[in-house]
C-alpha cells in the first residue's frame, strides 16, 4: 500500500493519511466552536430566561450574535467539512485531490471565524448586528470580511470535495454509483455552492459599502439574497444530517435503506426544491408577490418536505429491518426495546430523528404558510422551531458521529464510557425543553432577539406580556441548563479523549 | 450497505408498497397544504398584504406628519394621539427606536394601515394577537385592518433595529 | 453476483443523471438563482411609487 494511506483494522477502508489529518484538524476545531458558542448560548438563555435575566443589553446582543455565528457557521460548517473529506475520500478509497487546497480552506475558516469573533466582541455597539447582519444595519468592514473568508474557505473546501469525488471516479477507487452516504454528502455540498455563491452575492456590496465605496442598496432585495444564503445552509445542514442518519444506522446496527432508488430520489429532491423554501422568510415583507410567495416556500418546497417524509421513513425503516434480522422478531416493538441503547451514537441518532422530525421539521412547515407566518414571524417561536432542527437533529446526529470518528480515525479509546451513555439523553431533552418552551412562549407574542420583555428599557408604553408566556420561557430557561451540561459533558469526553484516551 | 456502492443497476428495483403507500400519503398531505394557501386568500380574512409601494423616508415622513396634523385628538407620554376617520388610510412610522403616533380607531371599521421604517428594518408585532409584519425603510407595506375587539394593543418591535430596540413599544387603542 | 447477464444490461437514463454531479449542481444553482433570488429581487426592484 501506498504509503501515504493506511488500512483500517475495523471498517477496511483504505485511509488516505494527508484527508485524516484534515478530518481531525476540522472536527477538533468545530468542536471548540461548539464550546464556545455553548457557552454563550447559556449566556443568552440565562438573559432570555426573565427570572434570571443575566445581560444587559449590549452584552445580550453581542452574544447574540456571536452565539449565531459560532453555532450556525463555525461549529456546523468545520463538522460538515471534515464530514465531506470523510465521505470523499475514506469511504471511496481514495485520495484527497489537492491536500494543500484543504490546508488553504482550513486557514480561511478559520482566520474568518476568529476575525468575526474578534470584531464582534471588541466593538459589540458597532459590530453586534445578529447573524443576519441586516442592511442597513453597517457593521464595521472587517466584520463583513471575517464572515467572507470564511466562506469562501468553506467554498475552497467544498470544491475540493468535489474534486475529489471526480479523482475517484476518474482513478476507478469504486465501480458504480457513489454509496448512499457518499451521495448524501455529495447533495450537502450541491447545496453548499448555491448557498455560498448567494452569500457572496449578499456580502462582498454590502462590504464596499461598509467601506464607503458604495452607495446603500436596497434592504429588501438584500434580506432576499441573504436567506438565498441564510436558508439553504441551514439545508446543507439537514441534508448532511440525513447523510450521518444512513451511516449511523449502518454503524450502530448495520441498517441501510430499504431500497436505494427511493433514498437517493429523496436526496436529489433535496437538491432541486429545497434551497427555494428560503422564500419563507419572506411571507410577510411587502414587494413580492403572492405567487412567488406561494411556488416557492409551497408547491416547490414540498417537494423537500415529501423528502424529508421519505428520508423519515427509510432510516428508522433501516434501523428496525437490521434488528428483526439479528432476530428481535417478536410482537411489534422487541426490535425498539432491544437496540442497543447503551451505545451513545444509537441513542443520539433516534434522539436526532425524532427532535428533527417531530420539532423542527413539522413546525418549519407549518410556519412556512403564509398565514401562519402572520402569527410566528419573528417571535420566539420562530427560534424554537430551529433549535429543534439544527440545534437538536443535526448536532445530535453529529454528536452521534463523533463516537465513532474518536476510535477510528483518532484511533482513541472514548472516556468515561458510563458519563457518554447519558450524554445524549442531557442534551436530547434540554434542547427539547428549549425548543418546545421558545415555540410555545412564541405563540404570546413574545418576540425572538430582544432585550427586555418585561421592561422594555423604561418605555413610555411598556406592557405586561401573557405570564403564561413567561411559563413556557422557565421551561425553555430549564431545558437550556440540561442542554449545556449535555453540552459540556460532549466537549469533555471528546477532548478527554484526545489527551488521554487509550490508543488503538 | 449504504456505506459502499449499490447494485450496477439500481434504478429498476422495485420500491415495496410499504413506502409506495408512504410516498401517496405524503404527497396527498403535501397537496392539501399547497391548495390551503391560495385557497385562504379566498375564503379566508387573514392574510399577508399584496399592496405595497416604493417610498422614501422624507416622503413618508411627511405623509405620517400630515395625517398626524389633520387627525390629531391629544397625546400621551409625549407620543401624539390620532384618531382617523373610518375607512381612511392610517400611517404608523417605524424609527429607531420608537413607533408614533398612537393610533385610536373604532372596533368593526376598516382602515388602509400605511407602515414604513424612517432608518432601518423594523418588525411589526401587534400584542396580545401576536399578529407579525416586516416594516422596510423605502417600501410603504398597506395592510388592511379591521379591529374586532375594543381594548388597548400594544406594537412590540420585533425585528434587531440597533441597541435601543427593546425600548420600541408603540400602542393602537380600540373603542 | 452473476456477472455475465448483469455487465450487459444498460444503465437507465435516470440513473445515469443520478450519477452525473455536474449535471445536479447546475440544476440546483440554476433553480435557485431562478425561482427565488431572480424572480425575488426582479419583484422587489418593480414595486409601483405611489
Amino acid at each position: 500500500m501506498d504509503k501515504d494511506f493506511r488500512k483500517c483494522p475495523i471498517t477496511g477502508f483504505k485511509i488516505h493519511l494527508p484527508a485524516e489529518t484534515l478530518i481531525k484538524i476540522n472536527g477538533v476545531t468545530a468542536i471548540v466552536a461548539l464550546l464556545i458558542g455553548g457557552i454563550m448560548a447559556l449566556l443568552v438563555a440565562l438573559t432570555r430566561w426573565e427570572t434570571i435575566h443575566l445581560l444587559a443589553p449590549l452584552d445580550y446582543y453581542m452574544f447574540l450574535t456571536l452565539h449565531g455565528w459560532n453555532m450556525l457557521g463555525f461549529w456546523i460548517i468545520f463538522f460538515e467539512v471534515a464530514i465531506l473529506y470523510f465521505a470523499g475520500a475514506v469511504m471511496l478509497n481514495n485520495r484527497l485531490a489537492a491536500p494543500k487546497f484543504g490546508w488553504l480552506a482550513y486557514v480561511l475558516m478559520l482566520a474568518g471565524a476568529l476575525i468575526t469573533n474578534i470584531t464582534v466582541l471588541t466593538n459589540p455597539a458597532k459590530n453586534a448586528i445578529m447573524f443576519t447582519s441586516y442592511v442597513p444595519l453597517q457593521a464595521a468592514p472587517l466584520y463583513y470580511l471575517g464572515v467572507i473568508l470564511f466562506a469562501v474557505g468553506a467554498l475552497v473546501a467544498v470544491l475540493l470535495f468535489l474534486a475529489t469525488l471526480y479523482i475517484a471516479k476518474k482513478e476507478k477507487t469504486y465501480e458504480g454509483s457513489l454509496p448512499l452516504v457518499v451521495f448524501g454528502a455529495l447533495a450537502a455540498a450541491i447545496i453548499a455552492v448555491g448557498t455560498l455563491l448567494f452569500g457572496a452575492v449578499a456580502l462582498a456590496p454590502t462590504l464596499l459599502w461598509s467601506l464607503g465605496l458604495t452607495p446603500t442598496w436596497d434592504a429588501l432585495s438584500y434580506r432576499i439574497i441573504f436567506w438565498a444564503f441564510g436558508h439553504a445552509s441551514q439545508q446543507i445542514n439537514v441534508t448532511a444530517m440525513i447523510a450521518i442518519w444512513y451511516l449511523l444506522a449502518y454503524l450502530t446496527v448495520g441498517g441501510t435503506t430499504i431500497n436505494e432508488k427511493f433514498s437517493r430520489i429523496a436526496f436529489v429532491l433535496y437538491i432541486l426544491f429545497i434551497n427555494i423554501a428560503s422564500a419563507h422568510h419572506i411571507l410577510v415583507d411587502p414587494g413580492v408577490t403572492t405567487a412567488w410567495k406561494i411556488w416557492n416556500t409551497s408547491y416547490a418546497m414540498y417537494a423537500a418536505v415529501l423528502a424529508s417524509l421519505m428520508h423519515a421513513f427509510a432510516v428508522p425503516g433501516a434501523i428496525e429491518v437490521a434488528l428483526r434480522k439479528k432476530g428481535y422478531t417478536r410482537g411489534l416493538f422487541e426490535w425498539l426495546w432491544k437496540a442497543p441503547w447503551s451505545n451513545p451514537a444509537f441513542s443520539a441518532l433516534i434522539l436526532s430523528i425524532l427532535t428533527f422530525g417531530l420539532l423542527g421539521g413539522i413546525t418549519g412547515v407549518l410556519a412556512g404558510t403564509e398565514q401562519l407566518n402572520i402569527r410566528v414571524h419573528n417571535t420566539i417561536s420562530i427560534t424554537g422551531h430551529f433549535h429543534g432542527t439544527v440545534a437538536a437533529g443535526t448536532t445530535l446526529a453529529f454528536m452521534g458521529i463523533t463516537y465513532y470518528v474518536l476510535p477510528l480515525i483518532f484511533r482513541r479509546e472514548v472516556v468515561a464510557k458510563t458519563l457518554a451513555v447519558y450524554q445524549p439523553w442531557f442534551f436530547g431533552i434540554g434542547i427539547s425543553m428549549v425548543s418546545l418552551g421558545m415555540m410555545a412562549a412564541g405563540l404570546y407574542g413574545i418576540p425572538r432577539r430582544h432585550a427586555d420583555v418585561t421592561g422594555f428599557g423604561g418605555a413610555p408604553f411598556a406592557f405586561d406580556f401573557d405570564p403564561t408566556g413567561f411559563l413556557f420561557i422557565s421551561i425553555m430557561g430549564i431545558g437550556a441548563l440540561l442542554a449545556a451540561i449535555g453540552g459540556a459533558l460532549y466537549c469533555l469526553i471528546a477532548v478527554g479523549t484526545l489527551l488521554k484516551g487509550k490508543k488503538l | 450497505m449504504s456505506v459502499v456502492p449499490p447494485e450496477r443497476v439500481w434504478w429498476t428495483e422495485k420500491i415495496p408498497k410499504e413506502e409506495k403507500t408512504w410516498i401517496t400519503i405524503a404527497i396527498i398531505w403535501g397537496i392539501v397544504m399547497f391548495i390551503m394557501m391560495p385557497l385562504w386568500h379566498v375564503v379566508g380574512k387573514q392574510n399577508p398584504s399584496t399592496e405595497s409601494y416604493t417610498t422614501t423616508p422624507a416622503e413618508f415622513m411627511k405623509e405620517a406628519d400630515a395625517f398626524i396634523a389633520k387627525y390629531k385628538v391629544g397625546a400621551e407620554k409625549g407620543v401624539a394621539v390620532v384618531e382617523p376617520p373610518v375607512g381612511s388610510d392610517i400611517y404608523m412610522v417605524a424609527q429607531q427606536w420608537n413607533w408614533y403616533p398612537v393610533l385610536k380607531l373604532k372596533k368593526g371599521a376598516t382602515y388602509r394601515l400605511h407602515l414604513s421604517s424612517l432608518d432601518m428594518l423594523h418588525g411589526f408585532s401587534l400584542y396580545p394577537m401576536s399578529t407579525n409584519f416586516m416594516v422596510v425603510p423605502n417600501y410603504d407595506y398597506v395592510i388592511t385592518i379591521t379591529p374586532t375587539e375594543t381594548g388597548d394593543y400594544h406594537v412590540v418591535c420585533n425585528e434587531f433595529c440597533g441597541l435601543g430596540h427593546q425600548m420600541m413599544v408603540g400602542k393602537i387603542i380600540v373603542e | 453476483m452473476a456477472k455475465g447477464k448483469e455487465a450487459q444490461e444498460e444503465i437507465p437514463a435516470m440513473q445515469r443523471y443520478f450519477d452525473n454531479m455536474w449535471l445536479l449542481l447546475i440544476v440546483s444553482t440554476l433553480i435557485l438563482a431562478i425561482s427565488y433570488v431572480g424572480w425575488g429581487v426582479w419583484e422587489a426592484l418593480n414595486v409601483p411609487a405611489k
